[in-house]
């Protein structure tokens, strides 16, 4: 099997050939290349090149396009500043909410770095063909609003002006639907919708379910259309909303650490596919190889059977994840082969012993 | 009715998220010449206290939080032409979230809560260098200087900000740090004084106890 037909077959919930594997690497991953965010972001051939030269040292089942969550907001007319690895916006382009009359719903084409990453998926493309899933990452309505009024504005608002908040998640679903039509175009075969002010630690499940779900619904739906692979991506707690999540029209959930993923193969049964959920931070960040191979077989073992199941990381790496715990992810997947009933073996017993949880800081 | 009954009127409203009526209660409590420090102590704080309590308890989310403090922010505005000075006695605040991170939205409940419990607290944002915080402590003369982080790889920054507030002669501020990356053992390690807890009402707590240290040392 190759990289993509792994894939599709946990998400058809159908036999891969072992547990298929995404780290969730996108700014590690031109670390490969000693490139930053900050030194590729208008370059889409080093940005191409950094995720390409990563996918051959790690070889893990997706090369993530994209580098950050603000295209959508900048190219909204909110001010973004650079960090190494990651933008930030400094300055909200709704200040008052009569502002909303004024924004305008971006032309994909050419809005800011909206072509910067659609360039960058056809060059994978271009690289990979079909043998790689290439999926880039995108805002969701509800953090995109978020970046354009202001995160505290904007729960604020969705109590005091649900009305209001409702046409400006319609103006960012908008936004969201023309630069999902391109990165269809460019050929992408999944995109991931992130929507971490959506996290359960931020909004209610009610919240989620008059916010977030019809709004994201509409990417997905338009994905589906296409033949191509939406994605929902909740940071933090997800176990208030996994239910709805599952009823969205996305047929892969990736879920974030603080949820079990043997709780939410329950929650969601074979309506659809999980990825997850090792922590970033915790094991990829801190951890030894060590920790992280056996955390990981421990997620297989709760949840890979019956397929339907990716193995990866709970959230976005950070750039100093060290190459060694990545690789040891890629391996525990490895170890594993898929029965003809869908239960997972390990073929392999001899990686370095357990150890227990590694320490919150750094040594 | 008493002043108690007033008092227990706003506290009701702000709970209620009913910023129409608070106003309405606030002003009939001034015109009925309630204490102004008590309606701000024992009305609006009390209430805020009390939401953030049922927030912390899941029983309502961070929105409710935002609301009703912008509703207090607004009785406060009645209240405060009416008030002779700062008679609360809590201690000074700098409240920040360390350099490399530009998480806020915990930080800014801290402070909505520190404020509600009587602190002072001066916010000087997000992505804050160890030297801020000291010369800020240091021009403010504050009691306390408070951290905050949600990016566990900025805990060397923290460590670092600790050792200069230690370090620097003049400057006599304990310091509470917060934040998920943090726990008891992490703030004892990297030299601050507290840990100032999991969510912003516990930080209220931690804040008045390393106070009341501050003050029997
Ligand atoms: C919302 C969010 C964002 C928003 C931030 C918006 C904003 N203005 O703050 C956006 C989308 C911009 C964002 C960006 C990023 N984020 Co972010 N984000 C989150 C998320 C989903 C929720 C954080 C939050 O607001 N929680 C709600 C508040 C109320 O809780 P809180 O912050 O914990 O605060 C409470 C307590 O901790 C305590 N407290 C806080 N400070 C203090 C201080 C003191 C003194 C005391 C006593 C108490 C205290 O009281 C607060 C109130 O109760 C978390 C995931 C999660 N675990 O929930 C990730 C998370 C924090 N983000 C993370 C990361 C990595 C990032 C990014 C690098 C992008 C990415 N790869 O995802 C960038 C980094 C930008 C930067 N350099 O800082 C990681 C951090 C990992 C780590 N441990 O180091 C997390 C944990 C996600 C993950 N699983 O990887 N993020």
């Amino acid at each position: 099997m190759n990289h993509l037909e792994r894939i599709v077959a946990a998400i058809q919930h159908t036999k891969p050939d072992r547990v298929p594997v995404t780290p969730l690497s996108i700014n590690r991953s031109l670390r490969v290349l000693g490139y930053t965010t900050k030194t590729v972001l208008y370059d889409p051939r080093k940005m191409a090149d950094g995720k390409i030269a990563a996918s051959e040292v790690f070889d893990d089942d997706a090369v993530v396009a994209g580098t950050d969550l603000f295209v959508e907001s900048e190219a909204l007319g909110s001010k973004v500043e650079v960090y190494e690895h990651v933008p930030v916006v400094v300055d909200y382009v709704i200040k008052e909410p009569t502002d909303l009359d004024r924004l305008a719903v971006p032309d994909a084409k050419a809005a800011g770095r909206m072509p910067v990453v659609t360039d960058e998926i056809r060059l994978l493309k271009e690289h990979f063909g079909d043998t790689m899933v290439v999926v880039p990452v995108t805002c969701g309505p509800l953090t995109m609003a978020s970046q354009l009024y202001g995160p505290e504005q904007l729960l604020i608002a969705m109590i005091e002006e649900p009305a209001w908040v409702h046409r400006l998640l319609d103006i960012c679903t908008e936004t969201a639907l023309g630069y999902w039509r391109e990165i269809i175009d460019a050929g992408a075969h999944a995109i991931v919708a992130l929507e971490p002010i959506s996290s359960g630690t931020l909004i209610s499940p009610d919240q989620y379910r008059e916010f977030v779900g019809p709004y994201v619904a509409r990417l997905f739906a338009l994905a589906n259309e296409h033949g191509r692979v939406p994605v929902n991506h909740v940071c933090g707690d997800t176990v208030p909303i996994i239910d709805q999540m599952a009823g969205l029209g996305s047929p892969l959930l990736q879920l974030d650490y603080p949820i079990s993923m043997g709780e939410a193969k329950l929650a969601v049964g074979d309506r659809v596919c999980i990825a997850g959920n090792v922590d970033p931070v915790d094991y990829m960040l801190y951890g030894t190889p060590s920790q992280v191979y056996w955390k990981c077989r421990a997620v297989i073992e709760e949840a890979a059977a019956g397929s339907g199941f990716i193995l990866g990381a709970g959230c976005d790496l950070n750039p100093r994840t060290p190459t060694e715990n990545i690789l040891a992810m890629v391996h525990a997947a490895k170890d594993t082969v898929y029965n003809d009933d869908l239960t997972v073996e390990f073929i392999r017993e001899s990686y370095l012993r357990p150890e227990v949880k590694p320490a919150r800081k750094p040594a | 009715m008493d002043e108690r009954q007033y008092l227990e009127r706003i506290k009701q409203a702000l709970v209620d998220l009913n910023r129409d009526r608070l106003l309405v209660e606030t002003q009939a409590a001034l015109d009925e010449g309630v204490d102004p420090t008590r309606i701000i102590k024992e009305g609006l704080s009390a209430g805020l206290l009390l939401v953030g309590d049922q927030w912390i308890r899941k029983e309502r989310f961070i929105s409710h939080v935002l609301v009703a403090a912008k509703a207090m922010g607004a009785a406060q505005e009645l209240v405060e032409p009416h008030l002779a000075g700062d008679s609360w006695g809590a201690g000074k605040i700098v409240l920040g979230t360390i350099k490399g991170d530009l998480h806020d939205i915990g930080k800014n409940l801290v402070a909505l809560m520190l404020r509600s419990g009587g602190f002072e607290v001066t916010d000087i944002g997000v992505d804050v260098p160890a030297e801020r915080f000291v010369e800020t402590a240091r021009e403010q003369d504050a009691d306390i200087v408070a951290i905050s982080l949600l990016m566990s790889v900025c805990l060397d920054e923290v460590e670092r900000a600790c050792e200069l507030i230690k370090g620097a002669q003049d400057v006599r501020a304990r310091i509470l740090v917060g934040g998920p990356p943090v726990s008891d053992a992490v703030a004892r390690e990297i030299g601050a004084d507290m840990y100032g807890g999991f969510d912003a009402v516990t930080a209220l707590e931690s804040a008045r106890r390393l106070l009341s240290q501050l003050r029997a040392a």
